[in-house]
């Protein structure tokens, strides 16, 4: 866990960088779904 | 690292659990598929080829698409259905959209409060409606993928029977699609049924989706 001030809510601290790493968890989910549903996509799309 | 580890225990727990299972699942349906293949007299694939083949990535996305579409409706219709005694539920009385004071938007929003909950413009009708809008863009993404993988290998096994490729269009209109579709809906829609009910009257002690284990059968929308 990286201590830092978080920008957007200006908490200091462990706490934010408990913030940017949520965040991180956040991100990482949506890249497997968005990804997830491009790929299979153009699999179907494109007959692989 | 504890503390955080521990503060993110359920989602870290669920997205681990989730990753094994989809190498699990990549795993035997490549061995299920060349089986087959190799039944038929023709070569089996590689496991790189298999992860990104149309049967595995149908077989994914028909998965997805039903889980997206029960969290989207589940979502959307407590706003206005209840289930007397059930945690699934509101209170009776809170049927409806909430007010602006109990939404804490616009000027009932708190100091901390998200910054587009605090304007009353576009911006709040999105941020009001976003965990719909995600899970429902989740739903028919994948629910488009799940068509257009399903189709190409509709297509393959129609020509291996000497018989006429279709369009997707006429695809999303066969049995095949709809049988693979509503197979999984169907379950889901039996779970979420099964736990709104049975929330009325069983518990799990310590669980948010449980009433406390004293909680009388008609008390609606307490969690433990």
């Amino acid at each position: 866990m990286t201590a830092g001030v978080s920008l957007k809510t200006g908490v200091t601290g462990p706490q934010a960088g408990n913030t940017a790493v949520v965040r991180a968890v956040f991100a990482v989910m949506w890249l497997i779904i968005v990804s997830g549903i491009v790929l299979y996509s153009v699999v179907g799309a494109a007959n692989l | 690292m504890r503390r955080w580890l521990f503060e993110q225990s359920l989602t870290l727990f669920f997205l681990a659990i989730f990753l094994l299972a989809l190498v699990g699942q990549s795993v035997v349906g490549l061995l299920a598929y060349n089986d087959e293949q190799r039944a038929h007299g023709e070569h089996g694939l590689s496991y790189g080829r298999y992860l990104v083949s149309t049967d595995f990535g149908g077989n994914v996305m028909e998965n997805w698409q039903s889980e997206f579409l029960q969290f989207t409706l589940i979502v959307l219709a407590t706003v206005w259905l209840v289930q007397r005694g059930s945690t699934e539920s509101k209170p009776l009385q809170d049927a409806g959209p909430e007010s602006d004071k109990d939404a804490r938007v616009g000027e009932h929003a708190p100091r901390d409060a998200p910054r587009w909950a605090k304007v009353m413009d576009w911006r709040l009708r999105v941020y009001e409606n976003s965990l719909v809008l995600a899970m429902l863009g989740v739903f028919l993404g994948s629910w488009l993928a799940q068509s257009l993988t399903n189709w190409r290998m509709f297509n393959d096994e129609q020509t291996q029977h000497g018989e006429a490729a279709v369009s997707w269009l006429t695809y999303v209109g066969n049995p095949d699609f709809w049988n693979r579709t509503l197979q999984n809906w169907q379950s889901e829609f039996l779970a979420v049924a099964t736990m709104t009910a049975f929330a009325i009257y069983l518990r799990q002690r310590g669980s948010p989706e449980s009433k406390p284990v004293g909680a009388p059968h008609d008390e609606t929308g307490s969690t433990g």
